[in-house]
Protein backbone atom coordinates (compact mmCIF):
# COMPACT_ATOMS: atom_id res chain seq x y z
CA UNK A 1 0.00 0.00 0.00
CA UNK A 2 1.00 3.52 -0.97
CA UNK A 3 -0.65 5.00 2.09
CA UNK A 4 0.73 7.58 4.27
CA UNK A 5 1.28 6.86 8.16
CA UNK A 6 -1.06 5.40 10.12
CA UNK A 7 -2.44 8.74 11.12
CA UNK A 8 -5.42 8.70 8.91
CA UNK A 9 -8.86 10.61 10.27
CA UNK A 10 -11.51 9.37 11.92
CA UNK A 11 -14.01 10.04 8.73
CA UNK A 12 -12.16 7.28 7.15
CA UNK A 13 -13.47 4.70 9.37
CA UNK A 14 -17.06 5.05 8.45
CA UNK A 15 -16.36 4.59 4.57
CA UNK A 16 -14.36 1.63 5.22
CA UNK A 17 -16.32 0.41 7.96
CA UNK A 18 -19.51 0.29 5.30
CA UNK A 19 -17.98 -1.13 3.45
CA UNK A 20 -16.91 -4.12 5.43
CA UNK A 21 -20.25 -4.86 6.47
CA UNK A 22 -20.84 -7.32 3.89
CA UNK A 23 -17.88 -9.51 5.39
CA UNK A 24 -18.60 -8.59 9.10
CA UNK A 25 -22.35 -9.51 8.48
CA UNK A 26 -21.24 -12.90 8.00
CA UNK A 27 -22.59 -15.64 10.49
CA UNK A 28 -21.24 -15.74 13.80
CA UNK A 29 -20.00 -18.50 13.12
CA UNK A 30 -17.44 -16.71 10.62
CA UNK A 31 -16.81 -13.61 12.84
CA UNK A 32 -13.51 -14.46 14.07
CA UNK A 33 -12.67 -16.38 10.83
CA UNK A 34 -8.97 -14.83 9.00
CA UNK A 35 -10.70 -12.57 6.51
CA UNK A 36 -12.40 -10.68 9.67
CA UNK A 37 -9.00 -10.01 10.71
CA UNK A 38 -8.16 -8.89 7.89
CA UNK A 39 -10.51 -6.19 7.80
CA UNK A 40 -9.24 -5.42 11.09
CA UNK A 41 -6.19 -4.90 10.18
CA UNK A 42 -7.32 -2.44 7.06
CA UNK A 43 -10.32 -0.84 9.99
CA UNK A 44 -7.36 -0.46 11.96
CA UNK A 45 -4.94 1.40 9.56
CA UNK A 46 -7.84 3.13 8.08
CA UNK A 47 -8.29 5.03 11.74
CA UNK A 48 -4.26 5.29 12.87
CA UNK A 49 -4.41 2.06 15.35
CA UNK A 50 -0.65 1.15 14.38
CA UNK A 51 -1.05 -0.74 17.21
CA UNK A 52 -4.27 -2.62 16.48
CA UNK A 53 -2.99 -3.42 12.81
CA UNK A 54 -0.01 -5.07 14.27
CA UNK A 55 -1.67 -7.25 16.51
CA UNK A 56 -3.54 -8.94 14.03
CA UNK A 57 -0.19 -9.84 12.48
CA UNK A 58 2.64 -12.47 13.58
CA UNK A 59 5.34 -11.10 15.47
CA UNK A 60 7.65 -12.11 12.16
CA UNK A 61 5.50 -11.26 9.41
CA UNK A 62 6.43 -10.96 5.94
CA UNK A 63 5.12 -7.76 4.09
CA UNK A 64 5.33 -6.91 0.52
CA UNK A 65 4.22 -3.58 -0.52
CA UNK A 66 4.66 -1.37 -3.19
CA UNK A 67 6.74 1.43 -1.32
CA UNK A 68 10.84 0.83 -0.83
CA UNK A 69 12.67 -1.37 0.34
CA UNK A 70 9.50 -3.32 -0.85
CA UNK A 71 9.89 -6.26 1.06
CA UNK A 72 9.93 -6.34 5.16
CA UNK A 73 9.95 -9.54 6.98
CA UNK A 74 10.87 -10.87 10.40
CA UNK A 75 10.88 -9.15 13.84
CA UNK A 76 9.94 -5.28 13.60
CA UNK A 77 8.78 -5.91 9.76
CA UNK A 78 5.61 -4.25 10.15
CA UNK A 79 6.63 -1.36 12.70
CA UNK A 80 9.96 -0.92 10.13
CA UNK A 81 7.15 -0.96 7.17
CA UNK A 82 4.51 1.58 8.87
CA UNK A 83 7.70 3.91 8.77
CA UNK A 84 8.96 3.20 5.16
CA UNK A 85 5.13 3.85 4.29
CA UNK A 86 5.32 7.48 6.04
CA UNK A 87 8.24 7.97 4.49
CA UNK A 88 7.15 7.56 0.98
CA UNK A 89 3.73 9.07 1.39
CA UNK A 90 5.99 12.37 2.74
CA UNK A 91 7.73 12.45 0.17
CA UNK A 92 5.01 11.70 -2.52
CA UNK A 93 2.70 14.72 -0.82
CA UNK A 94 -0.10 12.35 -0.23
CA UNK A 95 -2.81 12.74 2.10
CA UNK A 96 -6.17 11.46 2.97
CA UNK A 97 -5.48 8.05 2.30
CA UNK A 98 -8.24 5.36 2.69
CA UNK A 99 -8.10 1.80 1.53
CA UNK A 100 -11.29 0.02 0.86
CA UNK A 101 -11.14 -3.78 1.11
CA UNK A 102 -14.32 -5.63 -0.38
CA UNK A 103 -15.09 -8.95 0.21
CA UNK A 104 -12.33 -11.91 -0.63
CA UNK A 105 -11.99 -13.03 -4.28
CA UNK A 106 -10.54 -15.61 -2.77
CA UNK A 107 -10.62 -17.27 0.46
CA UNK A 108 -9.37 -20.73 1.11
CA UNK A 109 -9.00 -22.48 5.21
CA UNK A 110 -7.54 -25.69 5.21
CA UNK A 111 -7.12 -26.30 9.43
CA UNK A 112 -5.26 -23.98 10.86
CA UNK A 113 -3.91 -22.19 7.66
CA UNK A 114 -5.39 -20.11 5.09
CA UNK A 115 -5.42 -17.71 2.07
CA UNK A 116 -7.25 -15.27 0.75
CA UNK A 117 -7.67 -12.46 -1.59
CA UNK A 118 -9.45 -8.94 -1.43
CA UNK A 119 -10.21 -6.38 -3.96
CA UNK A 120 -9.40 -3.16 -2.61
CA UNK A 121 -9.25 0.49 -3.64
CA UNK A 122 -6.73 3.05 -2.37
CA UNK A 123 -7.99 6.62 -2.63
CA UNK A 124 -5.67 9.38 -1.83
CA UNK A 125 -4.75 12.99 -2.46
CA UNK A 126 -0.99 13.48 -3.97
CA UNK A 127 -0.24 17.23 -4.23
CA UNK A 128 -3.72 17.96 -3.86
CA UNK A 129 -5.15 16.01 -7.18
CA UNK A 130 -7.59 12.91 -6.37
CA UNK A 131 -6.08 9.69 -7.13
CA UNK A 132 -6.96 6.73 -7.34
CA UNK A 133 -5.13 2.52 -7.01
CA UNK A 134 -7.33 -0.20 -7.73
CA UNK A 135 -5.88 -3.15 -6.43
CA UNK A 136 -5.30 -6.16 -4.81
CA UNK A 137 -4.21 -7.52 -1.36
CA UNK A 138 -3.02 -10.78 -1.00
CA UNK A 139 -3.15 -12.64 2.62
CA UNK A 140 -1.83 -15.97 4.54
CA UNK A 141 -3.12 -16.96 7.80
CA UNK A 142 -2.06 -18.59 10.47
CA UNK A 143 -3.97 -19.89 13.93
CA UNK A 144 -2.48 -19.29 16.92
CA UNK A 145 -3.83 -19.72 20.20
CA UNK A 146 -7.69 -20.28 18.82
CA UNK A 147 -6.92 -17.20 17.16
CA UNK A 148 -6.05 -16.40 13.24
CA UNK A 149 -3.28 -13.98 12.56
CA UNK A 150 -1.95 -12.64 9.51
CA UNK A 151 1.57 -14.17 8.55
CA UNK A 152 2.21 -12.58 5.30
CA UNK A 153 0.50 -9.81 3.09
CA UNK A 154 1.31 -8.59 -0.37
CA UNK A 155 -0.17 -5.16 -1.81
CA UNK A 156 -0.52 -6.01 -5.70
CA UNK A 157 -1.06 -2.55 -6.92
CA UNK A 158 -2.71 -1.53 -10.16
CA UNK A 159 -2.22 1.92 -11.69
CA UNK A 160 -2.78 4.97 -9.77
CA UNK A 161 -4.53 8.02 -11.93
CA UNK A 162 -6.68 11.24 -11.18
CA UNK A 163 -9.69 9.91 -9.58
CA UNK A 164 -11.70 12.48 -12.28
CA UNK A 165 -9.71 10.57 -15.02
CA UNK A 166 -12.68 7.91 -15.14
CA UNK A 167 -16.08 8.24 -14.63
CA UNK A 168 -17.02 6.31 -11.33
CA UNK A 169 -18.03 2.76 -11.35
CA UNK A 170 -21.27 1.43 -11.05
CA UNK A 171 -22.38 0.26 -7.91
CA UNK A 172 -22.32 -3.40 -8.93
CA UNK A 173 -18.97 -2.99 -10.35
CA UNK A 174 -17.16 -1.88 -7.16
CA UNK A 175 -14.94 -4.20 -5.37
CA UNK A 176 -16.89 -4.23 -2.43
CA UNK A 177 -19.93 -5.54 -4.27
CA UNK A 178 -17.34 -8.75 -5.39
CA UNK A 179 -18.46 -11.84 -3.57
CA UNK B 1 -0.01 -20.95 -8.04
CA UNK B 2 -2.20 -24.22 -8.37
CA UNK B 3 -0.30 -26.85 -10.50
CA UNK B 4 1.48 -29.91 -10.59
CA UNK B 5 5.18 -31.24 -11.16
CA UNK B 6 7.19 -28.54 -12.21
CA UNK B 7 7.23 -30.85 -15.60
CA UNK B 8 7.67 -30.21 -19.11
CA UNK B 9 11.12 -29.25 -20.93
CA UNK B 10 10.05 -28.46 -24.20
CA UNK B 11 7.02 -26.37 -23.38
CA UNK B 12 8.88 -24.59 -20.45
CA UNK B 13 11.20 -23.60 -23.68
CA UNK B 14 8.25 -22.48 -25.35
CA UNK B 15 6.84 -20.64 -22.26
CA UNK B 16 10.00 -18.91 -21.92
CA UNK B 17 10.02 -17.31 -25.46
CA UNK B 18 6.43 -16.07 -24.73
CA UNK B 19 6.95 -14.89 -22.01
CA UNK B 20 10.11 -13.21 -23.26
CA UNK B 21 7.86 -11.63 -26.28
CA UNK B 22 5.31 -10.40 -23.98
CA UNK B 23 7.39 -8.75 -21.56
CA UNK B 24 9.38 -7.25 -24.53
CA UNK B 25 12.01 -6.01 -21.76
CA UNK B 26 15.23 -8.35 -22.91
CA UNK B 27 16.42 -6.01 -25.49
CA UNK B 28 16.31 -3.72 -23.30
CA UNK B 29 16.70 -4.12 -19.47
CA UNK B 30 18.82 -7.49 -20.46
CA UNK B 31 19.81 -8.10 -16.59
CA UNK B 32 17.11 -5.51 -15.24
CA UNK B 33 14.43 -7.36 -12.43
CA UNK B 34 12.35 -8.88 -14.83
CA UNK B 35 14.67 -10.84 -16.00
CA UNK B 36 15.22 -12.65 -12.95
CA UNK B 37 11.56 -12.87 -12.94
CA UNK B 38 12.07 -14.65 -16.94
CA UNK B 39 14.75 -17.14 -15.52
CA UNK B 40 12.13 -17.69 -12.54
CA UNK B 41 8.92 -18.42 -15.48
CA UNK B 42 11.47 -20.44 -17.56
CA UNK B 43 13.27 -22.59 -14.87
CA UNK B 44 9.46 -23.60 -13.22
CA UNK B 45 8.30 -24.43 -16.36
CA UNK B 46 11.02 -26.24 -17.42
CA UNK B 47 11.14 -28.37 -13.70
CA UNK B 48 14.55 -27.08 -13.03
CA UNK B 49 14.40 -26.03 -8.70
CA UNK B 50 17.70 -25.28 -8.30
CA UNK B 51 17.59 -22.57 -11.12
CA UNK B 52 14.02 -21.48 -9.66
CA UNK B 53 15.89 -21.35 -6.35
CA UNK B 54 19.42 -19.82 -8.11
CA UNK B 55 17.09 -16.27 -8.71
CA UNK B 56 16.07 -15.83 -5.27
CA UNK B 57 17.38 -14.41 -2.07
CA UNK B 58 18.67 -17.18 0.42
CA UNK B 59 15.88 -16.18 2.77
CA UNK B 60 12.95 -15.27 -0.05
CA UNK B 61 9.55 -14.79 0.73
CA UNK B 62 6.18 -17.01 -0.70
CA UNK B 63 2.75 -16.44 -0.82
CA UNK B 64 0.66 -18.96 -2.65
CA UNK B 65 -2.94 -20.57 -2.50
CA UNK B 66 -1.71 -23.95 -1.11
CA UNK B 67 -1.08 -25.05 2.19
CA UNK B 68 0.33 -24.05 4.03
CA UNK B 69 0.53 -20.69 1.96
CA UNK B 70 3.65 -18.99 3.39
CA UNK B 71 7.16 -19.88 3.24
CA UNK B 72 10.02 -18.12 3.93
CA UNK B 73 13.43 -18.35 5.02
CA UNK B 74 16.49 -20.92 3.97
CA UNK B 75 15.04 -23.52 1.88
CA UNK B 76 11.55 -21.41 0.74
CA UNK B 77 12.08 -22.02 -2.78
CA UNK B 78 12.58 -25.77 -2.29
CA UNK B 79 9.87 -26.34 0.44
CA UNK B 80 7.24 -24.72 -1.94
CA UNK B 81 8.62 -26.37 -4.83
CA UNK B 82 8.05 -30.08 -2.72
CA UNK B 83 4.36 -28.41 -1.38
CA UNK B 84 3.39 -27.93 -4.77
CA UNK B 85 4.23 -31.05 -6.00
CA UNK B 86 2.31 -32.74 -3.03
CA UNK B 87 -0.92 -30.16 -3.70
CA UNK B 88 -0.90 -30.99 -7.66
CA UNK B 89 -0.78 -34.39 -6.86
CA UNK B 90 -3.45 -34.57 -4.41
CA UNK B 91 -5.47 -32.33 -7.02
CA UNK B 92 -4.73 -34.61 -9.78
CA UNK B 93 -2.89 -31.88 -11.84
CA UNK B 94 -0.78 -32.18 -14.64
CA UNK B 95 0.62 -30.05 -17.79
CA UNK B 96 1.22 -27.01 -16.16
CA UNK B 97 1.90 -23.94 -18.07
CA UNK B 98 2.91 -20.42 -16.61
CA UNK B 99 3.00 -17.55 -18.99
CA UNK B 100 3.72 -14.08 -17.63
CA UNK B 101 2.67 -10.57 -19.88
CA UNK B 102 4.09 -7.43 -19.22
CA UNK B 103 4.35 -6.15 -15.83
CA UNK B 104 1.32 -3.06 -14.93
CA UNK B 105 3.43 -2.27 -12.39
CA UNK B 106 7.23 -1.67 -12.31
CA UNK B 107 8.82 0.52 -9.51
CA UNK B 108 12.86 0.40 -9.29
CA UNK B 109 14.61 2.55 -6.49
CA UNK B 110 18.15 1.72 -6.47
CA UNK B 111 18.89 -1.70 -5.11
CA UNK B 112 15.24 -2.26 -5.24
CA UNK B 113 12.31 -2.59 -7.34
CA UNK B 114 8.82 -4.29 -7.43
CA UNK B 115 6.19 -5.23 -9.87
CA UNK B 116 3.27 -6.91 -10.49
CA UNK B 117 2.56 -9.18 -14.00
CA UNK B 118 -0.62 -10.10 -14.89
CA UNK B 119 -0.61 -14.31 -15.01
CA UNK B 120 -2.49 -17.49 -16.47
CA UNK B 121 -1.78 -20.56 -15.51
CA UNK B 122 -3.22 -23.83 -17.86
CA UNK B 123 -3.47 -27.12 -16.35
CA UNK B 124 -5.03 -30.30 -16.59
CA UNK B 125 -6.90 -31.89 -13.86
CA UNK B 126 -8.08 -35.00 -13.83
CA UNK B 127 -8.16 -34.76 -17.53
CA UNK B 128 -10.11 -31.48 -17.47
CA UNK B 129 -8.13 -28.45 -19.35
CA UNK B 130 -8.40 -25.35 -16.79
CA UNK B 131 -6.71 -22.09 -16.36
CA UNK B 132 -6.63 -19.39 -13.88
CA UNK B 133 -5.82 -15.99 -14.33
CA UNK B 134 -4.33 -14.30 -11.40
CA UNK B 135 -1.22 -12.13 -10.80
CA UNK B 136 2.40 -12.32 -9.60
CA UNK B 137 3.61 -9.74 -7.43
CA UNK B 138 7.89 -9.97 -7.03
CA UNK B 139 9.80 -7.81 -4.85
CA UNK B 140 13.14 -7.63 -5.88
CA UNK B 141 16.72 -6.79 -4.21
CA UNK B 142 20.29 -6.13 -5.89
CA UNK B 143 23.24 -7.76 -4.62
CA UNK B 144 26.86 -7.77 -6.08
CA UNK B 145 25.57 -6.41 -9.19
CA UNK B 146 22.23 -8.69 -9.98
CA UNK B 147 18.93 -8.61 -9.19
CA UNK B 148 17.38 -11.17 -6.83
CA UNK B 149 13.35 -12.41 -6.13
CA UNK B 150 13.46 -11.13 -2.59
CA UNK B 151 9.12 -12.22 -2.15
CA UNK B 152 6.70 -12.77 -3.92
CA UNK B 153 2.67 -13.50 -4.08
CA UNK B 154 0.20 -15.26 -6.08
CA UNK B 155 -3.03 -13.41 -6.32
CA UNK B 156 -5.28 -16.11 -7.49
CA UNK B 157 -8.59 -15.90 -9.36
CA UNK B 158 -10.88 -18.99 -9.89
CA UNK B 159 -10.21 -21.52 -11.66
CA UNK B 160 -12.11 -21.90 -15.05
CA UNK B 161 -12.23 -24.04 -17.83
CA UNK B 162 -10.13 -23.44 -20.19
CA UNK B 163 -10.53 -22.36 -24.12
CA UNK B 164 -8.71 -23.94 -26.62
CA UNK B 165 -9.03 -23.65 -30.09
CA UNK B 166 -11.19 -26.46 -30.51
CA UNK B 167 -14.02 -24.87 -27.71
CA UNK B 168 -13.17 -21.23 -28.16
CA UNK B 169 -16.04 -19.22 -30.12
CA UNK B 170 -15.07 -17.00 -33.15
CA UNK B 171 -14.51 -13.82 -32.24
CA UNK B 172 -17.19 -11.65 -33.34
CA UNK B 173 -15.80 -9.83 -37.11
CA UNK B 174 -16.19 -6.30 -35.23
CA UNK B 175 -14.45 -6.99 -31.78
CA UNK B 176 -11.56 -5.02 -31.87
CA UNK B 177 -12.45 -2.82 -34.90
CA UNK B 178 -11.90 1.01 -34.36
CA UNK B 179 -14.88 3.08 -34.04
CA UNK B 180 -15.90 5.00 -37.34
CA UNK B 181 -14.67 8.57 -36.86
CA UNK B 182 -17.25 11.17 -36.73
Amino acid sequence: MKAKTLTLAAALVSGAGALSLGVHAAPAAKAAGPGAVAHRFIDDFNRGDAAGAEATQVADVSIIDEVPPHAWKGPGAFTAWAGDLAKASKAAGDTDEKVMMGRPSRLVIEGDVAYAVFPVIYRYNEKGVATVEPAHMVYAFRKEGGAWKITAWTWAGGAPHPAAAKPAAKPGAAPAKKP
Amino acid sequence: MTRTMLAGAATGLALGAMFMAAAGVAATHPAGPQAAVRRFVAAFNRGDVAAEESVHDADATIIDEFAPHIWRGAGAVRAWASDLEKSDKAAGDSNDHLVLAKPTRLEVEGHAAYAVFPATVTYTEKGKALAETGRMTFAFHRAAGAWKIAGWAWTGGAPHAAVTSATAKPAPKTAGAAKPKP
